[in-house]
């Protein structure tokens, strides 16, 4: 037997959490039972939509490819002789290598994708019945111009998340700063490795020229452009008039989860990446929490909650209700005291939580 | 909370390959000189250092917002740093100012509660637990670290951990000082803005040793001690007034060069001279509070300050700096010690420039408009000196002591000054085995003389 099955309590690789089994055709038998064990039978009543799925899969795609697009371009003009080969090279070759083997994919790039392919159902699910509240002629009454402007500049990014063409056509590549140098390289990497195999080029020549293409993709993108700058942005905006309930409601019923959780961020001290993923992977009862903990009105901590069900089927409703009941009842207080966790660095979170776990192996 | 001046414009600063400053705009520089950095040093803030060492280390352009954390008001601005052939450019925009309310009625009393400790190094930290600024004598951590990576419960049952997850105020926790090994005392209290932000905590910080050795002094020999009841002791008025006064007065101060700098739009001339009027008076009543908190800190038996190695050039140069808006507004050039001169001394750094601000400030208040103030620094084996010279009216020779007297203002009517500067000034001299003396005499200005001891005699 493999070490990978050797306890009943070792826990699957981390980067399974958030991995699709979609993608995993030639993979590992083993692993994919795991993942399919974990995404199943979790033990939680949390389970992955297969909508989030299939979204995840579109955006790690879609990315991948429009990074591995915008190196080969970079490649070509740099060096035209390597640009012969590059252009030999199979289209969406990045993705049809990852798709072969998924550790390609750093968990954290992956469970980036998740998380966007989650806040686009999120979003599709509140506007599905109404695509004019999107451009949002209210929004111009409610809010102050320079905010408008950042509003409607979140919500043209955000219109490309929901595109449902095929996982291998590049996507507008608008991802945070951390999240794009681990894609680029990744797609380096691999372009790399394949020029090698194939050019027979001195492999330091093929190295050089594909790394200096990198730094080049990554000194001309800018992450200001993408929705998640521009949500923090707008949180910082709206910190000045202080947001009015009125205004918080209005964003929650047009369905602008990510300037809404952007300002809850904002209000709470969490930084809007980590609390996006705990907006995705907690349950329901901790997103009421965090709702409470920022002071935001009922409806929008229901709206949000019952957004998230297009992502992750999760309680009854009978026990939604009995959440959203007793949601006034939480002192804000006691909210901010049980998610003051994430606030915390994400090293500190980490080292406490495998020291809660083997205090509680122990006993 | 209130826009800050430059709020809506864009400020620029320029890094070369080695992260020095080739060109910056004014509000930042003044960022960078309340962090104590130089205009043409390393970034100094390091929030800001932060950004752009992640966008030169990923190649990458990073926009994001941050959170400055100063003594009294915090910062918030968005930056675009995005590195380029010379070295770095970074933009400033969005700029925010608010001020840390604490939460809760008990508000005052829990503030005054951290300020039982009151002798012990400052500290304070962002939402993030990262220290934003470190008080001199404050050697568990410097600006930029994480709180948890230099400090651990030293407590049973992990009782700092817990305050600070549930973001309740602590006071005289037990820490671990990871980096020395050593326990350390710590008390906070932590900060909400007004919408109920978290902002960081505030606190104290003193070794445990220093405080044990304070506490056995003061019981005399013979005398058995009860065991203190498990309830902290309430501070002095003094102190109560000095925590529910501070923050209150810098929103009236902030608030009211708001108005009267029209910063929100044109405002009749008169009424923005009654707000400048009443942002003088609420400085004038803030510099008050500071002196009292000082005089009664100083004016406690068994008052003590720390040992350190300091060089006076710098804080002279470090004075100059804070005070060049002020000097600039009354056209007043402060000659201070070149750059590369410096004169090593024993002394508190943080105390040590208390002095010479008040020197540097009382000069540059008194002095007429279009003078010049000198800073010199001298000194033999034993001590060194500086000088702070002005071309003011003077002091007549039967007054030289008389200037360092409690609330003496030599017959002044001005709305400036509480009368305390040059006594606790004095004060703080000669608990550092230092002194303060005047030469001076009528219509030749006057030569304040700072003397501290040198390497060789320690405090």
């Amino acid at each position: 037997m493999s070490e990978a099955s050797s306890g009943p309590k070792r826990e699957p690789p981390g980067w399974s959490r958030s991995l699709p089994p979609g993608i995993l055709r030639a993979g590992d038998r083993l692993v994919r039972h795991t993942i399919l064990l974990q995404r199943c039978f979790d033990g939680t009543q949390m389970r992955w939509s297969d909508a989030l799925v299939a979204r995840m899969r579109r955006h790690a795609g879609g990315c991948i490819s429009a990074a591995e697009m915008a190196l080969r371009l970079e490649i070509e003009r740099q060096d035209t002789r390597i640009g012969q080969y590059v252009a030999a090279l199979p289209e969406a070759c990045c993705w049809n290598l990852i798709e072969r083997h998924p550790p390609l994919i750093d968990p954290v790039l992956l469970a980036h994708f998740r998380d966007r392919a989650a806040l686009s159902l999120m979003r599709q699910e509140s506007s599905f019945s109404d695509p004019e509240a999107v451009a949002g002629r209210e929004d111009k009454a409610l809010f102050p111009p320079t905010v408008i402007e950042t509003l409607t500049t979140i919500t043209l990014a955000q219109s490309g998340w929901a595109d449902g063409g095929p996982d291998h056509v590049p996507m507008r590549l608008d991802i945070p700063a951390e999240v794009m140098a681990e894609l680029v390289w990744t797609a380096c990497s691999i372009i790399a490795d394949a020029l090698i195999r194939t050019s027979g080029l001195p492999k330091a020549e093929v190295l050089e020229t594909v790394q200096a293409a990198g730094w080049a993709v990554l000194g001309r993108h800018d992450e200001q452009t993408g929705p998640f700058a521009m949500s923090a942005l707008f949180a910082h905006q709206l910190r000045v008039i202080g947001p009015t309930e009125q205004q918080l409601l209005h964003l929650a019923r047009e369905g602008h989860v990510l300037p809404l959780l952007a300002i809850l961020g904002d209000r709470i001290g969490i930084e809007l990446l980590d609390l996006v993923r705990a907006v995705v992977e907690d349950a329901e009862p901790a997103l009421f929490t965090l709702c409470r903990a920022a002071d935001m009105p009922r409806e929008v901590a229901v709206r949000l909650v019952l957004g998230r069900r297009s992502v992750a089927r999760g309680v009854d409703d009978s026990m939604l209700v009995q959440y959203a009941d007793e949601y006034d009842l939480k002192a804000p207080d006691a909210a901010r005291e049980s998610v003051a966790e994430l606030a915390m660095p994400q090293p500190l979170r980490d080292k406490l939580s495998l020291l809660h776990d083997w205090m509680t192996d122990e006993c | 909370m209130n826009a800050d001046p430059v709020a809506g414009d864009i400020r620029v600063v320029r890094l070369d390959a080695s992260g020095r400053i080739l060109s910056a705009d004014e509000a930042i520089l003044r960022l960078q000189r309340a962090a104590g950095g130089t205009p043409d040093g390393r970034i100094a803030v390091p929030q800001i250092a932060a950004v752009a060492h992640l966008a030169r280390r990923l190649g990458i352009l990073i926009a994001r917002p941050l959170l400055v954390g100063g003594a009294e008001r915090d910062i918030r601005l968005w930056v675009r740093a995005r590195p380029t052939d010379e070295g770095m450019e970074l933009h400033f925009s969005e700029w925010q100012e608010s001020f840390p309310t604490e939460s809760g009625d008990n508000a005052a009393l829990r503030a005054a509660d951290v300020a039982l400790s009151a002798e012990g190094a400052d500290w304070r930290t962002d939402g993030q637990m990262r220290f934003l600024q470190t008080g001199a004598g404050f050697d568990f951590g410097a600006p930029g670290d994480e709180f948890f990576s230099n400090l651990a419960d030293a407590g049973v049952g992990q009782p700092l951990t817990s305050a600070i997850a549930g973001r309740r105020p602590f006071f005289s926790l037990p820490a671990l000082a990871k980096g020395q090994g050593r326990v350390i005392e710590l008390s906070g209290h932590p900060l909400f803005d007004v919408d109920g932000s978290f902002l960081g905590y505030r606190g104290k910080a003193k070794p445990v040793d220093e405080h044990t050795a304070d506490v056995r002094e003061a019981i005399p020999e013979g005398k058995t001690v009860m065991a203190a009841p498990d309830i902290p002791a309430l501070p002095d008025l003094g102190k109560r007034l000095d925590l529910a006064l501070r923050q209150p007065l810098g929103r009236i101060i902030a608030n009211a060069e708001t108005i009267s700098g029209q910063m929100e739009g044109p405002l009749r001339a008169d009424y923005a001279d009654y707000a400048a009027d009443i942002a003088d008076a609420g400085r004038h009543l803030m510099e008050l509070v500071d002196d009292l908190a000082d005089l009664q800190a100083i004016d406690r038996p068994g008052f003590k300050v720390a040992s350190e190695d300091i060089d006076l050039a710098d804080l002279a140069r470090r004075a100059a700096g804070l005070l060049s808006m002020r000097a600039a507004d009354r056209h007043i050039r402060v000659d201070a010690p070149a750059t590369d001169e410096a004169m090593p001394a024993v002394g508190e750094f943080r105390r040590a420039l208390q002095i010479i601000v008040n020197l540097l400030s009382n000069a540059i208040r008194y002095s007429p408009e279009q003078s010049i103030v000198w800073m010199r620094v001298d000194g033999d084996e034993s001590k060194a000196t500086l000088v702070v010279a002005d071309q003011g009216h003077g002091i007549a020779i039967e007054d030289h002591e008389r200037v360092f007297d409690k609330f003496e203002r030599l017959g002044r009517d001005d709305v400036a000054g509480s009368g305390l500067g040059l006594y606790i000034s004095r004060r703080l001299a000669r608990a550092m085995k230092g002194d303060l003396t005047v030469e001076s005499a009528p219509g030749q200005g006057a030569r304040f003389v700072l003397s501290l001891p040198r390497e060789a005699t320690r405090v």
